[in-house]
């Protein structure tokens, strides 16, 4: 051929730009948020400490989210191998263990109301997360601000792991076990 | 395991009321309705509870009584459920409550327009509060934006935390006085009082049910719940165009 | 191979990442993005977080001092609701917490210029009285209050301290037009406010009827002249605050109308009363016969003033550089100047866990921007606030009073053994905590003579803790009674005749008072002839009077003022009860 010519530099234009759009702008757009601890679940519940999750994390009294505090921590133990500051420290940080459910504030969640009133276990919703070697960092969109697990699938499927928690989610699970809903239920 | 069904609604003690406007403060308060700015006049403020005022004058008696109006919270053709082309506005089945979602709402106004008891407020302007302000807001009910619709939700945030602290304890139901909005706890003469209409059990059910008991507008058939109370005739027909004389004057207290 | 990349490749290429761009979900995805960022990044502030309370304090907008209970979030308060049944009917309450914190509001003392405790500033002061009383000095209290008709605080104090002497002022605006009129000063006059068609009533800053025109800004002459076309005759009533006076050209144009005193339009008599004299015990003198450096200590009461307080008038009197000067006041500003110690009008609001103090915005609009009130949308100030304030609660020199008799502040122990500082306002609130089982721990005994009945003399039964108060603390906003305004400021709607009373069932029945009866309630600040009625909503051993009492139901003013009693003037025969019934609490 004498110059690209035809239809080629269309094609590879416009898979190029596929390419750009799909892929390239969620890996502009979001940006990994690290958790400051190194915590491994694994260890926690395995066989040799053989924690459960309520001995860290609390349903009651909460809005939504219960992560431990620092007296949670050195209740047990006051070596953090893995570790060169001082925990409390860590923890003081801002957003020391971003998570990838926090919901929009008209949002309500009741844990008290799904946990100990339905009687769900935690993998319901959360997944195999005892099982976890390292603490999860969190894809949050630079624009919005929220965790990609809320808005923004990456096209090629959900969100990789614990469940989202996009609303159709929750809606999903309500109609599946016939529990009616209305809006006030979850949006304040 | 489903929990019984509830009508949750106010009722209102006319014979009560004093007018003096407790309930419609501690509303706003509640709601973090913000402080519209001067040019608002009472139609563009956000009261989604507001204190009317009725005099009446027959012969050499005259009378008054204050009518606190809020939603009425309409159980048949919600009128402004029907007309919302977001479905921003919902009826509960198992609460009878009707609740206005601003994050659905894009502010067609259209529900303003059907409500009969104009009884939604429109936030014309963005609400602001300045930082001292701010700092103050109640925990319950998100700030709005501009351009949306508003009404009363029955405090729904103080009944979300109630139901939560209920199943904590393993409850499904909520004790007399779990729950109280914010209009009827702030009433210094106990004229608002929450009821729920199909529970017999209910204290204040026997009133809500009694020979003093009154709707506004019945006639229109939406089924309002929230239940006034007065034991003067004039009063019960208050929304009785028939009644209306040029003695009669109804102004925003 | 070479391909021959020409402009017109790349421009195909670049049209095809366009297209593609616009195929793949990224611009919607960014809309979409940017959509979710307005929407709550725009929401301009967060909801507070935080462990939710509850405390238990008094409301500080107005003298009374309504128990109320905060719910605080994070320890901050947002909601102030009612602690006792029948008590603070007030709109102003749910946001109390707002406006006791308002930067105009004077909530703490000030000892020469120095911030200070209030408390401690009233111990100051209760220090500097009895060192005054001590060596012989001669002392002056001002009380700005302008209700002769009602027992004056600053008489109670008078009474209490020896050597000391009231000094009167006047209303002088309504000296003035009393001077152009031809009226002898010390009457004064009022009219049946009941009709409002044919009767111009005006005192500072509030008008009802045709006079309401003039304060939205009608011209006065014009509206006045209409009055006077309808045969109007216009009287004026001088009521609140001492200096308040209505503009200058609605005080010239009425000074041309004249004044009837035998008749009003209708030909109804217009009742004449003389202004009700301090009690003979009381040494008064009047403003204008004071000297400059006639006292060693002056005490100023400007805590219940609606309206503009004379400052200038008393300026030389406080700067008199001989001794020493108390200022009771609602806001900073003018006494600052002149006072040595300026104490706050009442007690800020006192939040046990660990608030208070902060300052907020103009928060005062919160509580006020609602229709219900009379000034809608608009941005009140505290001053204006104050105007609100029922000239009849005690508070200021009585706190000062209640020092010195007691020796001290008494502290009142409440059940769950949290400290209530009682600073002398709130007497209502007083006996409410005692009813629910707080214990009064007053530090010293009564000395001196204590002039019957004081306002707020707190007379503690040596049987039981009891606290037994004499003397009204009428508020407002309850039920609509004639001739009274709202504490709230809304008109008067013209009601049935007669005062309606209400009182506990169990009350009613333990006083012989058959539902329906008419009773005569006396108090020291007059009498009302009320039908009572059971409520149950109301407080054992309190009845609620509504809005107070009209100008036409003061007694008979050569009297000493009344302790509080409930007369029963339709006698049950089958009662063995006593017809009157005293130590009451009203409001």
């Amino acid at each position: 051929m004498k110059r690209l010519g035809g239809s080629l530099p269309w094609v590879v234009g416009i898979a190029t730009g596929l390419a750009l759009g799909w892929w390239g702008y969620a890996a502009l757009v979001f940006e990994e948020r690290v958790p400051a601890v190194p915590f491994s679940h694994a260890v926690h519940t395995g066989e040799a400490v053989g924690m459960t999750c309520d001995d860290c994390h609390r349903t009651s009294n909460v809005r939504a989210i219960s992560l431990p505090t620092v007296d949670d921590c050195t209740a047990c133990h006051m070596d953090f191998p893995g570790i060169d500051r001082d925990l409390e420290e860590l923890l003081a940080l801002d957003d020391p263990w971003p998570s990838s459910l926090e919901q929009p504030e008209g949002v309500r969640f009741s844990h008290a109301q799904h946990v100990d009133l339905a009687g769900m276990e935690c993998s319901a919703c959360h997944g195999d997360h005892g099982s976890a070697t390292s603490a999860r960092s969190v894809a949050v969109n630079r624009i919005s601000g929220y965790p990609r697990a809320l808005w923004g699938r990456d096209g090629v499927g959900p969100v990789e792991g614990a469940h989202a928690m996009e609303m159709s989610d929750c809606v999903d699970c309500h109609d599946q076990r016939g529990v009616v809903q209305s809006c006030l239920d979850c949006h304040r | 395991m489903e929990a019984r069904r509830h009508r949750y609604t106010l009722l209102i003690d006319l014979d009560r009321c004093d007018g003096c406007g407790a309930c419609s403060v501690a509303c706003a308060i509640e709601n973090n309705c913000a402080v519209p700015p001067a040019e608002a006049g009472p139609r563009k403020s956000i009261l989604p509870l507001r204190v009317d005022r009725v005099v009446h004058q027959q012969g050499g008696e005259v009378d008054e009584v204050f009518v606190p109006i809020m939603c009425q919270h309409c159980q048949h053709h919600t009128p402004c459920a029907m007309v919302c082309p977001q479905t921003a506005v919902d009826l509960d089945p198992e609460t009878g409550v009707v609740s206005q979602v601003v994050d659905r709402c894009l502010g067609c106004r259209y529900c303003m327009a059907a409500c009969p008891y104009h009884a939604r407020s429109f936030n014309w302007w963005r609400p602001e509060w300045d930082t001292s302000l701010a700092r103050h807001l109640a925990p319950d009910v998100p700030v709005r934006q501009r351009g949306v619709v508003e009404k009363c939700n029955l405090c729904h945030g103080r009944w979300q935390r109630a139901y939560d602290r209920a199943a904590e304890e393993g409850r499904r139901e909520l004790e007399p006085g779990e729950f109280v909005p914010a209009c009827g706890e702030s009433c210094p003469r106990g004229a608002i009082r929450l009821v729920d209409l199909d529970d017999p059990g209910d204290p204040n059910h026997g009133d809500a049910h009694g020979d003093r008991a009154f709707h506004l507008l019945d006639r229109l058939g939406t089924e309002p719940t929230v239940t006034y109370l007065s034991a003067r005739d004039w009063v019960r027909r208050i929304d009785d165009p028939a009644c209306f004389d040029r003695d009669r004057e109804v102004s925003h207290a | 191979m070479n391909p021959d990349v020409t402009r017109r490749t790349v421009l195909k290429w670049m049209g095809g990442i366009a297209a593609g761009i616009v195929l793949s979900p990224a611009p919607y995805a960014l809309v979409d993005d940017l959509t979710i960022a307005t929407q709550t990044r725009g929401r301009s502030v967060p909801l507070p977080t935080g462990a939710r309370g509850r405390v238990r304090t008094r409301c500080s907008a107005c003298p009374r001092g309504c128990s109320i209970e905060l719910h605080t979030v994070g320890g901050r308060p947002y909601l102030a609701v009612p602690a006792t049944a029948g008590a603070c009917s007030c709109a102003l309450r749910p946001a109390v917490h707002h406006l006791a914190s308002s930067p105009g509001r004077l909530d703490t003392a000030r000892l020469h210029g120095r911030t200070t405790d209030s408390h401690e500033g009233l111990e100051v002061a209760a220090s500097w009285l009895e060192d005054a009383v001590g060596k012989g000095a001669s002392i002056g209290v001002i009380d700005l209050s302008g209700r002769p008709a009602i027992a004056t605080p600053s008489a109670s104090l008078v009474a209490r301290v020896p050597g000391a002497v009231r000094i009167e002022t006047r209303a002088h605006w309504l000296d003035d037009l009393a001077a152009r009129v031809g009226l002898d000063p010390d009457l004064e006059l009022s009219i049946d406010p009941r009709s409002v068609d044919d009767a111009l009533w005006l005192w500072p800053g509030r008008s009802i009827g045709p006079a309401r025109a003039i304060e939205r800004g009608e011209d006065p002459r014009a509206v006045v002249d209409r009055l006077r076309a309808a045969g109007v005759r216009a009287v004026l009533l001088g009521e609140d605050g001492v200096g308040a006076r209505p503009d200058d050209a609605v005080l010239s144009s009425l000074a041309r109308i004249d004044v009837d005193l035998g008749a009003i339009g209708s030909g109804r008599p217009i009742p004449v009363r003389r202004r009700v004299a301090p009690p003979a015990n009381v040494p008064t003198v009047a403003l204008g016969d004071v000297d400059e450096g006639s006292f060693d200590l002056l005490v100023i009461d400007a805590s219940r003033v609606a309206g503009a307080v004379p400052w200038r008038r008393m300026a030389s009197l406080l700067r008199s550089g001989r001794g020493r000067s108390i200022v009771f006041a609602p806001t900073p500003g003018p006494a600052m100047r002149h006072g040595d110690l300026v104490l706050p009008a009442s007690a800020p609001l006192e939040i046990e866990e660990g608030v208070g103090g902060e300052r907020f915005g103009d928060a005062a609009r919160i509580a006020l921007s609602t229709p219900v009130l009379e000034r809608p949308r608009s941005c009140v100030d505290l001053h204006d606030l104050t105007r609100r304030v029922d000239s009849r609660t005690p508070c200021g020199a009585d706190a000062l009073a209640a020092a010195l008799v007691e020796g001290g502040y008494g502290r009142l122990r409440d059940p769950e053994d949290r400290t209530l500082r009682v600073a002398g306002l709130g007497a209502g609130t007083v006996a409410t905590e005692l009813r629910r089982g707080a214990v009064w721990e007053g530090e010293g005994a009564a000395a001196g003579p204590v002039l019957r009945p004081a306002p707020t003399a707190a007379v503690v039964d040596d049987e039981s803790p009891r606290l037994v108060l004499e003397g009204a603390m009428v508020v407002a906003a309850g039920e609509r009674v004639p001739d009274v305004l709202s504490k709230v400021a809304r008109e008067q709607p013209l009601l049935p005749r007669g005062g309606r009373a209400r009182a506990h069932p169990e009350d009613l029945a333990d006083w012989g008072i058959v539902e329906g009866a008419r009773c005569r309630l006396r108090t020291s600040a007059g009498r009302l002839d009320v039908v009572v009625f059971a409520d149950a909503a109301v407080r054992r051993g309190h009845v609620l009077a509504g809005c107070g009492f009209g100008p036409e139901s003061f007694g008979d003013p050569e009297r000493a003022p009344e302790p509080t009693a409930l007369e029963v003037l339709d006698l049950d025969p089958r009662s063995e009860a006593p017809p009157v019934i005293h130590a009451l609490e009203v409001s």
